[in-house]
């Protein structure tokens, strides 16, 4: 029998046309769709949709003249206060029950032993003997978790959008023609984060109970520290440490209503560019995070 | 065949856990994140320090004092007990406990005095080091004035944490979701009862350790701009009565939902 | 089997009894763990046996108390397990059969911890461990952290805890998983001295020929059911209306098979392509009587008896089940 040297020989036969990274993608997203709470949260955010589009139809074709009796109340309760009209700042709102409630629980139940499970149980091993590297790996599980995140807020929300553009008066399109892209960036840039963030967290704890803490901490304890910091300081921009503040910063930047942020609140909220710049930090922190832990094991790869 | 009485083997596993749970929590890198936890009202003391505020000793009251209280506590009770439970009942572990002659609550007393023995320095830590850059920034205040206030926070951040400990030693045992229920029962529920007024405030575990620390520490449990003052805050009898009474109550839930919990 | 003793009635534990379950039943929400499992288990090894998901991990869950039957009761030593009531565990050892550990645990630092949980502490609970370590054979590697462990030494550690306090009832899950086959057959050793002390032993597995090595008592699962219980031969003989299969080989077979045919002995007579002989008979006694005395006459050169072997039985009873 002829002996063989012992090294890796890299596969030459024909392949599937798919990208490497595809069989990750699916692979992600069935095991996130096994979960029943991702399930649920789903379903949630899917009804959130039906009841808001209930209301517009309601609003526009019902009692067509609801502003004009919402601007009554209104000055009745409070006088010299805005008007409540279905514009870009509306949707701010409505993109703010999309992400606290939705995004970010789905975040951590889709996510929570994502890049842990793998390491636990070795999978690495298997996924870099074959022709996934760690970037393909990366690629694809964050893929997959960004998309899923985008399918179940940035798709009820814009069903909710063409909706409200279909059955609004005339000219209530040009109001609102902006909102899709502003809506999506902000669904885009906030998914990204929190994908790579959940990832970097299960790379570092490798485990979902220490995830799970952590990822807790992260956001409750920033958002009591970011309010302490301002009191001390009064500087606004210490609000920027609390993950929570900046995406609503961010929403806000996207969808074109910064300067109405303020008016709003009774404390003053960080400057955008600031924002932006923790969001982008926190995004290349995460990658490194990632990254190192991955090319570790990825030796073979 | 072992000849070991129950009480024997009883009081044995609880040293045995106890000892396992400070292995676990207490030694080495393990510490790290309660210690991490523990570290952030630091944060808030040196940028105070950057920016001078003019004085420190009302700033540890009306800042440490407070974050401590509604966040180191239950975030170092529930990083010293749960992943110790939760890692035994994921990986089935906990079986080996159970199929001992020590009642199942033996174990689980002993990793719950293991867990408090891990805390105390953490907690002490979380009351000291945010006083000492305080203190060391200049103050006027005395040094016995300080000394009285951290050892103060120091002792009310310690029933704290045996208190949290019982809380998260039940939810460690009696779901798999223990963590979603202690941050609601802990920070959720502390939070938003501890700061409505009406009666539904006595639930909140805050509001004795805020009864505690007016006492103990000198500071007033009212904290304006994020929470509703409490007008009459409990004095320390009540406040310690209802601390370790309610520990008492969630061990002994934590021991009876050992009982009817499925290891798989 | 007419002389066969008559069945006893399940529902009475019999006077010895170790282990003894009646109507023992568990769902795992709509899925069925194990479905009214009546035994009576005595002093010696038993084979637990079933392939994967045939309900043997869930018994011996139900055995240890970690899990609550959904109906029926089981008792070990004539005592009722129920939750919290642990002095029957002096007298048990278990070894589960998944692999779970302390993970960062050495593995002495593990045995004696979980020998202290039965009274030990200190340098006894660590003089104990020692000692059950060594009973494996993992006295050298008493400083080793389980989780730099291979999979073979960390079963054999789970085995030495189960050995920890000379139990009378030993539970071991498939206990020979990952080990090589030094370890399997120090192990099997173990277990029939064990048995040979007249204590009791209950091994599970889904490899027929390891239980097959220690014992012929045999309690086989399948679907969460029972699907057999007793000795090799017995159950083999629950299977008559599949006849068993000899094959013969010798001088003159044809001869051989007119005379059994003659005598009414077999249900069916091939010649094979290499001209051995296979009858198939529900008589394997009086056949077998019959060929003997053709043997010693020089007809016959080799005699098989085949699917005798347990992994036929097996598979026979499952098929039936089928």
């Amino acid at each position: 029998m002829a002996f063989r040297a012992a090294e890796y020989d890299r596969f030459t036969g024909p392949r599937r046309k798919a990208p490497v990274w595809w069989p990750l993608f699916t692979a992600t997203i069935r095991r996130g769709w096994g979960s029943k709470w991702v399930r649920r949260i789903t379903f949630a955010s899917m009804m959130m949709a039906l009841t808001v589009t209930t209301l517009f139809y309601f609003l526009y074709q019902v009692i067509p003249d609801w502003q004009a009796l919402l601007k009554q109340f209104g000055q009745a309760t409070n006088p010299g206060g805005e008007t409540f009209v279905i514009d870009s700042h509306a949707y701010l709102g409505l993109l703010r029950m999309f992400v606290y409630p939705v995004l970010l629980p789905l975040s951590l139940v889709f996510g929570y032993d994502l890049v842990a499970a793998d390491l636990r149980s070795n999978a690495f091993e298997s996924y870099f003997s074959r022709s996934i590297t760690p970037l393909t790996y990366l690629v694809g599980r964050t893929f997959a978790f960004v998309s899923f995140l985008m399918l179940v807020t940035y798709a009820p929300v814009l069903w909710i959008w063409t909706f409200d553009v279909s059955i609004g008066p005339d000219g209530h399109f040009s109001e609102v023609a902006a909102v899709p892209l502003g809506m999506g960036a902000a669904l885009l840039v906030t998914s990204i984060m929190l994908a790579l963030m959940m990832q970097a967290i299960t790379a570092v704890t490798r485990s979902g109970i220490w995830t799970n803490l952590v990822f807790v901490v992260v956001f409750l304890f920033s958002a009591m520290l970011g309010g302490i910091l301002y009191g001390l300081t009064q500087n606004p921009n210490w609000f920027a440490v609390n993950p929570l503040h900046c995406i609503h910063v961010f929403c806000s930047l996207c969808m074109g209503t910064t300067e109405r942020l303020n008016r709003r609140h009774m404390d003053p909220t960080a400057d955008p560019s600031v924002v932006a710049t923790v969001m982008i930090g926190t995004i290349v922190v995460c990658l490194v995070i990632l990254w190192r832990s991955l090319r570790r094991r990825g030796v073979v790869g | 065949m072992s000849t070991a009485t129950p009480a024997s083997a009883t009081a044995s596993a609880v040293r045995a856990l106890r000892d396992y749970a400070i292995r676990r929590r207490l030694v080495g890198l393990r510490i790290l994140p309660s210690l991490a936890v523990a570290a952030l009202p630091c944060l808030v003391a040196v940028v105070a320090a950057m920016v001078g505020r003019e004085d420190p000793f009302e700033l540890y009251g009306e800042f440490i004092v407070p974050l401590t209280i509604y966040f180191v506590v239950p975030f170092v009770a529930m990083f010293s007990v749960l992943p110790l439970l939760g890692e035994l009942y994921d990986n089935g572990a906990i079986g080996y406990l159970y199929i001992r002659p020590a009642p199942r609550w033996a174990p689980l007393l002993g990793i719950y005095l293991g867990a408090i023995i891990a805390m105390i320095p953490v907690l002490i830590f979380a009351a000291l080091a945010p006083g000492l850059i305080l203190l060391l920034s200049g103050t006027e205040d005395s040094i016995g004035d300080w000394a009285t206030r951290m050892a103060g926070l120091s002792g009310v951040l310690i029933l704290g944490g045996i208190a949290y400990g019982a809380v998260c030693m039940f939810f460690g045992v009696w779901s798999r979701r223990a963590i979603i229920w202690s941050v609601f029962m802990l920070i959720g529920w502390g939070v938003i009862f501890g700061g409505l007024p009406g009666s539904m405030r006595n639930t909140s575990p805050h509001r004795y350790l805020l009864g505690l620390a007016k006492e103990w520490c000198g500071v007033s449990n009212t904290w304006t701009g994020m929470f509703v003052p409490d007008p009459s805050p409990p004095g320390v009898l009540t406040s310690i009565l209802v601390l370790t009474g309610g520990s008492i109550v969630f061990f002994l839930l934590a021991a009876r939902a050992a009982k009817r919990r499925d290891v798989l | 089997m007419s002389d066969a003793p008559p069945p006893v009635p399940r529902s009475t534990p019999s006077a010895g009894s170790v282990i003894h379950c009646e109507g023992l039943s568990r769902w795992y929400g709509e899925v069925q763990g194990l479905s009214g499992l009546d035994l009576d288990v005595q002093a010696g090894v038993v084979g637990l046996l079933g392939p994967n998901g045939s309900g043997k991990s869930t018994f011996m869950r139900l055995l240890t108390g970690l899990i609550r039957p959904s109906r029926g009761s089981v008792s070990l030593f004539g005592q009722a397990i129920r939750p919290g009531r642990q002095e029957v565990f002096s007298r048990v050892g278990h070894s589960p059969g998944d692999d779970v550990h302390f993970e960062t645990e050495r593995a002495v630092d593990f045995l004696a911890l979980i020998a202290s949980l039965g009274g030990d502490h200190g340098a006894a609970a660590v003089k104990r461990a020692d000692r059950s370590l060594d009973e494996v054979g993992m006295l050298d590697a008493r400083d080793k952290r389980l989780n730099s462990m291979s999979k073979g030494m960390r079963q054999r550690v789970k085995v030495a805890q189960a050995l920890l306090f000379d139990p009378d009832l030993l539970l071991l899950d498939e206990p020979l998983n990952g080990m090589d086959p030094v370890s399997r057959r120090h192990t099997l050793d173990l277990v029939r001295s064990y048995g040979a002390q007249g204590r009791t032993v209950v091994l599970a597995s889904h490899v027929l020929h390891e239980v097959e090595a220690v014992t012929d008592h045999l309690v086989l699962l399948h679907h969460g059911r029972l699907l057999a219980e007793g000795r090799l031969d017995e159950i083999r003989e629950l299977v008559d209306r599949k006849p068993r299969r000899l094959v013969l080989n010798g001088p003159d077979l044809p001869a051989v098979a007119a005379q059994v045919l003659a005598e009414g002995l077999v249900t069916g007579l091939s010649f094979e392509a290499d001209g051995k002989l296979a009858l198939e008979t529900r008589e394997l006694r009086q056949l077998l009587d019959r060929l003997a005395e053709v043997g010693a006459a020089g007809e016959l050169s080799s005699l098989d008896v085949e699917d005798e072997n347990l992994e036929a039985v097996f598979d026979l009873l499952v098929g039936e089940t089928a």
